[in-house]
């Protein structure tokens, strides 16, 4: 998949993660603040590694704000993302 | 006995904090709304996180219901294509006008089964009719496919299609209930009556699905989860109907047993009919 | 012959002496305060409290050094006593409550010595029995006479009852009442007498209105609160609770407030009277008594302005103290009459240990409120609770930490399903021939984490950085810092 532009997705609701991607030229750079980063940091970035790995994403930024958000609300808002960073002009 | 569709519980698609636990509540269905409650700027995401929840939430059995948009709408196509994917147990059309609504999205639908190597058939449907053109075509609507499980009539776009307005005895919707629901009845389909939307008034809702519940319809779409307790239990026989319902099957297996061929109970005979709805309110009964 | 003296001495009239003070700044000067002495204040005033920062800053400025902090509990208005452990004021924190910045800044291992958690009861009981001497309380009253006559229903920022407060007033060695409504007129009733008051300073202000209570009676319309609140009542429907002079407290969290509203429901078709609702008091509660369903309110701690002019207006409304309500070693107490307790939790674990003081990350924000003293007390005690909130579950394996043991909780009400505890066999075989079904706490559980994930182990270091006592003054677990 090719990244064309910055793509933020998601919310600052509770039970939700906003993600912002940005395409660079640099190696893949994941950030995440998180309200339950102890318990599941590891398993938030893993998850989204995993994704943009199956969408063949290895240069980009992504900024992650989660607010307590399930893997499947994750996996839709990191897809959000990617979907619409890959539109030509939104 | 047929499935239940007593209630069929609104979510928007565009919220993570209602779509994760919506079961919770137990409705009969689940209808994830990808249209009206759902902004321009989210049809996308709306549209993954429903996917998502479909293969990733356990919803308990309850049959999940997707509402897309229109295929005359710029998002439509892109609904089905991510949603048929997520095998929800139905998808829901909005603002269905002919037959041929439906038909479309039939192939298409099929088409994405055979692609994604579902089972063909194994996706149902269910018409929304918002407007005088629907209500008009309403038989040949539910009849459009094998694949429909049921018809509703989306209320707010049909009253000012026919330039009026909703009013707490729903005088100006009845044609358009009487006629979706001998439609229904005709196709073998179920019946499914409009939102309420006044979540405060709950005397209003009571009367409401009363109404519709004495015209004979199977259930209502509702907005909110503390709407649930009141469908149901107007849908739930009272105590009496249960008991007379037993005396009827006690008084068929009697007349079975004697041979009788005429069955007459309290000194009212008793036909196919009244059998039929005995039945039902047992079956009614034993959910409760 | 002598056994008759005649000892008078005339003294004349009597000189009255002003308790009255200019201001804190010079009452402490003449207070003497030392380093070591053990201060407190109430929280009545919760979020809005002024008092505590108020008497803070200036034995800050003083210089003095290692006081033991012992307040009934602290909210957000001391989210930055953090600056007092660092200058040194500080050495110690008994209290019930701890969050917000505080709250991280001691689970982080800011302070030396482990803050002690009390329950509202196991604080009565420590100052009653001696466990721990209060020197100087300074406590904050709406309304004060020129005598220390107080109370918390009149003035410009009422707080209804002052039930906390009235302990660390008869108990400590000297009280000091500040209030910013000090009038000539006698304050009666009173909710502190006189007698318990030894200095009394005006303030410009004690506390902000807005923060210390909420207007209005709020009403529950959040379907997950509803839900919940709906099983509970289901619940204490089929135990048979409600009977005539019944007896039952609610929290403030949704789900209990709504349950209020339930009990009223069962309360009129049966046509039955409760006793006393007891423990904080809300609107919901004062309708229900004004209505005629519940016959008295026991207050020690009233949570919005219905439940303030109630106080001030209902004869048959009833400012309690914190013993009175829950102190074990008080044989009179409140808890001990309750037929049922609704709580919340903020984790339950599968042997039903309650935890209400650290939240998933080990890390103080929460209360340990009269938690443990109700669960104790009561014939059952409901625990309500969602069975996940956000991405963290609340039913567990293992708590992080213990505030109530198991052994005292009934029944656990969740979204997602009712549990009893086994030892309640009574209770289970009522539910079995219910509507209401029970599920294994442990399949609970196991839906928690299906739906959350495995959450990664907390880490601590071998430090303790709080001590949670049981109401009896016994030590019920450790907690520690977090990395």
């Amino acid at each position: 998949m090719e990244l064309l532009n910055r793509a933020i997705s998601g919310t600052m609701e509770s039970s939700d993660i906003m993600v912002e991607i940005i395409p660079w030229d640099k190696d893949l750079e994941i950030n995440l603040k998180s309200d339950v980063k102890e318990q599941y940091g590891k398993q938030i970035i893993a998850l989204v590694k995993a994704i943009l790995d199956e969408n063949g994403v290895k240069k980009a930024c992504i900024n992650l704000k989660d607010k307590g958000a399930l893997d499947f609300v994750i996996s839709a808002r990191v897809k959000t993302a990617l979907y619409r960073a890959a539109r030509r002009s939104q | 006995m047929s499935k239940l569709r007593r209630t069929m519980l609104y979510v928007p698609g565009s919220k993570p904090s209602m779509i994760k636990d919506i079961y919770i509540y137990n409705p009969d269905s689940i209808m994830f709304d990808l249209e009206d409650s759902v902004s321009l700027k989210e049809k996308d995401s709306a549209r993954f996180l429903v996917s998502e929840a479909l293969q990733k939430v356990d919803y308990r059995g309850i049959e999940t219901v997707v509402r897309i948009n229109g295929l005359d709408t710029l998002f439509g196509m892109e609904d089905l294509e991510i949603i048929v994917k997520a095998q929800p147990d139905v998808i829901r059309l909005p603002k269905t006008e002919t037959a041929k609504d439906v038909k479309e999205v039939e192939e298409i639908i099929e088409k994405l089964e055979k692609e994604y190597g579902i089972e063909v058939g194994k996706t149902k449907m269910m018409a929304a009719i918002e407007s005088a053109t629907g209500v008009m075509n309403a038989l040949e609507i539910a009849n459009a496919s094998d694949r429909l499980i049921g018809i509703a009539i989306g209320a707010e776009d049909y009253v000012t299609n026919i330039k009026t307005k909703r009013t707490p005895e729903g005088t100006e919707l009845l044609f358009a209930r009487c006629q979706l629901l001998n439609a229904a009845r005709s196709a073998g389909i179920a019946a499914l009556d409009t939102v309420y939307s006044d979540v405060e008034n709950m005397e209003g809702f009571r009367n409401e699905v009363e109404h519709i519940k004495g015209l004979g319809f199977d259930g209502k779409s509702i907005i909110n989860p503390r709407q649930i307790d009141v469908v149901h239990d107007v849908f739930t026989p009272s105590e009496e109907e249960y008991e007379e319902a037993l005396q009827v099957i006690e008084a068929i297996k009697r007349a079975e047993e004697s041979g009788s061929g005429v069955i007459s109970l309290n000194g009212k005979m008793i036909d196919k009919p009244i059998v039929e709805r005995a039945e039902r309110i047992i079956e009614l009964s034993k959910i409760n | 012959m002598d056994r008759y003296k005649i000892n008078f001495k005339d003294k004349g009239k009597i000189k009255r002496k002003s308790k009255v003070r200019k201001n804190i700044e010079n009452l402490i000067d003449e207070l003497e305060i030392k380093d070591a002495m053990t201060i407190s204040f109430h929280h009545h005033f919760r979020n809005g409290d002024l008092i505590g920062s108020m008497v803070m800053d200036i034995l800050d400025r003083k210089g003095i050094k290692n006081l033991t902090i012992f307040p009934s509990s602290l909210t957000s208005a001391h989210d930055d006593f953090g600056k007092y452990i660092k200058s040194g004021l500080i050495g110690k924190i008994c209290t019930s409550g701890l969050r917000g910045k505080l709250g991280q800044d001691i689970s982080s291992g800011l302070l030396e010595e482990p803050v002690v958690v009390r329950s509202h009861g196991g604080r009565a009981r420590a100052i009653v029995q001696g466990d721990e001497k209060i020197d100087i309380a300074f406590l904050g009253a709406p309304h004060c006479d020129v005598q220390g006559n107080a109370n918390g229903f009149e003035g410009n920022s009422p707080c209804g009852s002052l039930g906390y407060a009235k302990v660390d007033a008869k108990y400590a060695d000297k009280v000091v009442v500040l209030t910013d409504d000090l009038t000539e007129e006698i304050a009666m009733p009173y909710s502190i007498p006189a007698y318990d008051v030894d200095y009394i300073v005006e303030v410009d202000s004690i506390g902000i209105k807005e923060k210390i209570m909420s207007g209005a009676t709020r009403s529950v319309t959040n379907p997950k609160e509803l839900l919940i609140a709906k099983k509970t009542a289901q619940v204490i429907e089929e135990l048979n609770i409600v009977q005539n002079n019944f007896s039952f407290q609610t929290g403030s969290g949704g789900s209990s407030l709504a349950v209020a509203q339930f009990l009223r429901e069962s309360m009129i078709r049966k046509d039955v009277k409760a006793d006393f609702a007891l423990g904080g008091i809300t609107g919901h509660m004062v309708n229900l008594h004004e209505e005629g369903l519940v016959k008295k309110l026991l207050d020690v701690q009233s949570f919005d302005l219905s439940a303030v002019s109630s106080l001030k207006n209902n004869k048959n409304h009833f400012e309690i103290d914190a013993s009175f309500y829950a102190d074990i070693s008080n044989p009179g107490n409140a808890v001990n009459r309750l037929d049922v307790v609704i709580l919340s939790a903020l984790e339950i674990d599968t042997k039903f240990n309650v935890n209400v003081i650290t939240g998933s990350d080990g890390v103080f924000r929460g209360a340990s409120g009269g938690h443990s003293d109700t669960a104790a007390g009561s014939k059952v005690c409901i625990v309500v609770a969602p069975l996940v909130r956000g991405r963290i579950a609340t039913v567990k394996e293992k708590v992080l930490n213990i505030v109530t043991p198991g052994s005292t909780i009934d029944v656990l009400v969740t979204d997602h399903g009712v549990a009893v505890n086994p030892n309640r066999k009574d209770i289970i075989d009522k539910l079995k021939e219910s509507k209401v079904k029970i599920i294994d706490i442990n399949d609970l559980r196991e839906m928690a984490e299906k739906i959350t994930g495995k959450p990664e182990k907390i880490n601590y270091t071998d430090k303790v950085v709080g001590l949670i006592e049981y109401r009896d003054g016994s030590i019920i677990d450790k907690v520690y810092q977090v990395k």
